[in-house]
């Protein structure tokens, strides 16, 4: 749920990196932290086992500028990919603004993306809201690997897959998110259509 | 081949495979760029060589797995005739001089095959030793001794068997253990309907947050965790490093009693369940 201050003139929203596990979701904010000036960021906090797959978030607080005199602070999560934490995935996605859905390019995961794709419209639905409504950008990770021994899906298909569970077609971002490209694009419009979507909101 | 069955099952699965799998252009590229410099100071004349070898060696092991997993017959065969060649030169099989050529000629044999050498930036957030941390990933989960811990079943029933006995009450109504991870490692109580598996997942993750949370506000040695219910309340303890006990029990109990009862059973219980190396 955003948070809007109108005394400080503040809007807070927050942004869920979804996907199967080893994607590359914490990959992604590790990299926005490593990259962006530590004047526009909080401290990042990853709760995981040990630095390997994540266990129940990361978390990583941004600040984007101002937008009609509002500032921007936008809450980064991510959750925990694997089968096995749906209840912690669950908590994470509590009050959601906008999604980033990592998908892996790499075709053993193909399965796995889908499956994942689907538990997030169910989580979404559980808690009362509405994958086609929800801000929304696909991510295709590890692009890196295309060309190379690792047998790489293609983006049509991947974008396919995904697509045909939702009504409109939602922006697709190519990324690698271990060596960069992708990462601020991705970051850049998904902020820019949640944020679109809250102040939408707060109109009606 | 029962050897190399048993170890590709042991390296490629869950999501150790997906973690390898992304990496091994990065592994195999590396592993080409190591022969060519290897070729390079052979050629400034004879020296000690094995450790380089040694490296070779290991990165081939894991890359003709993963080829195999794959189902990269090329790369498979390719990899084999590397295996081949280094093993031959180091039995003396091969004189100093001929090995350079034939290797030359076998690396850009795997070359072709090899795809496209990955493209690090400057940006990239692999770290300077990220083979050498890839490789020993590897070992680990092939040795058992990944994220997941390797329990026999005798081991298990002795806990059970223990707990069971010394530690259910009437007002303990239920201790699960699990890992750092979440993993449910024995569960025993009356409590059987509840979902033990998302409980250990979740119990885990609130853990690791509570632990969090007390690092944030300088606290180091943070081994318990406390919650009150209406007619029961959960305790949470570390066992050793690697495991949590959650005891689930009646309000009528103290939570003294409950702290004192709890560290006994730790005690014992450590000395029962196996510890992760490394
Ligand atoms: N080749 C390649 N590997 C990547 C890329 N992004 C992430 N990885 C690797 O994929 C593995 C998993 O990355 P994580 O960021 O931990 O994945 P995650 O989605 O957070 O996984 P869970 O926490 O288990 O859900 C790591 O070994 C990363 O280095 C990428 O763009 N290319
Ligand atoms: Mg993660």
């Amino acid at each position: 749920m955003a948070f809007i201050n109108k005394s400080a003139k503040e809007i807070q929203v927050k942004i869920v990196y979804y996907g199967p596990g080893r994607g590359g979701k914490t990959t992604n904010l590790l990299y926005v932290n490593q990259k962006m000036s530590a004047k526009f960021m909080g401290k990042m906090i990853s709760i995981d086992t040990r630095g390997d797959k994540t266990l129940f978030f990361d978390f990583l607080p941004l600040s984007l500028g101002k937008i009609r005199g509002f500032s921007i602070r936008v809450q980064l999560y991510t959750v925990p990919g694997q089968v096995l934490y749906n209840e912690s995935r669950k908590m994470v996605l509590k009050g959601v603004d906008g999604v980033v859905f990592v998908a892996d390019s790499m075709e053993v995961q193909r399965e796995a993306n889908v499956e994942s794709f689907l538990n997030l419209r169910d989580n979404l639905a559980d808690d009362n809201l509405d994958l086609q409504e929800m801000p929304l950008v696909l991510q295709l990770n590890k692009r890196d690997l295309e060309g190379s021994v690792i047998p790489v899906l293609g983006e049509e298909t991947m974008r396919d897959d995904l697509c045909q569970h939702l009504k409109a077609p939602a922006p697709v971002m190519g990324a690698s998110a271990l060596q960069g490209p992708g990462v601020f694009e991705t970051l850049r419009e998904i902020s820019k259509i949640t944020i679109k979507s809250v102040h939408y909101k707060l109109r009606s | 081949m029962p050897s190399a069955d048993r170890e590709i099952k042991d390296i490629f699965q869950g999501a150790d495979r997906i973690e390898i799998l992304g990496k091994l252009p990065f592994i195999l590229w590396e592993y080409i760029n190591q022969g060519r410099r290897l070729i390079q100071e052979m050629g400034s004349g004879p020296g000690d060589f094995s450790s380089s070898f040694q490296s070779m060696e290991r990165m081939l092991g894991v890359l003709g797995t993963a080829a195999d997993h794959l189902g990269n017959e090329e790369l498979k065969g390719r990899l084999a005739g590397h295996t081949r060649i280094i093993t031959s030169y180091r039995n003396g099989d091969i004189p100093h001089g001929d090995f350079s050529q034939s290797f030359s000629s076998e690396l850009a044999s795997l070359e072709k095959v090899a795809g496209n050498p990955p493209n690090v930036t400057a940006d990239s957030l692999l770290p300077e030793d990220f083979v050498e941390r890839e490789l020993q990933r590897v070992e680990k989960v092939k040795t058992g001794r990944s994220a997941d811990v390797v329990v026999s079943g005798d081991m298990l029933d002795d806990i059970r068997g223990f707990l069971t006995e010394k530690v259910l009450t009437e007002e303990i109504s239920s201790i699960l253990i699990i890992d750092n991870a979440g993993t449910l490692i024995v569960n025993v109580g009356n409590k059987v309907d509840l979902d033990a598996i998302s409980l250990a997942a979740v119990a885990a993750a609130n853990f690791a947050a509570t632990e969090k949370i007390a690092r944030l506000i300088g606290e180091r040695d943070f081994v318990l965790l406390f919650y009150k219910g209406r007619n029961e309340s959960f305790h949470f303890r570390r066992l050793g490093t690697e495991y949590i006990i959650v005891t689930i029990f009646n309000n009528s109990l103290s939570l003294g009693l409950i702290r004192l009862k709890v560290a006994e059973v730790a005690q014992t219980l450590e000395r029962k369940l196996p510890k992760r190396e490394g």
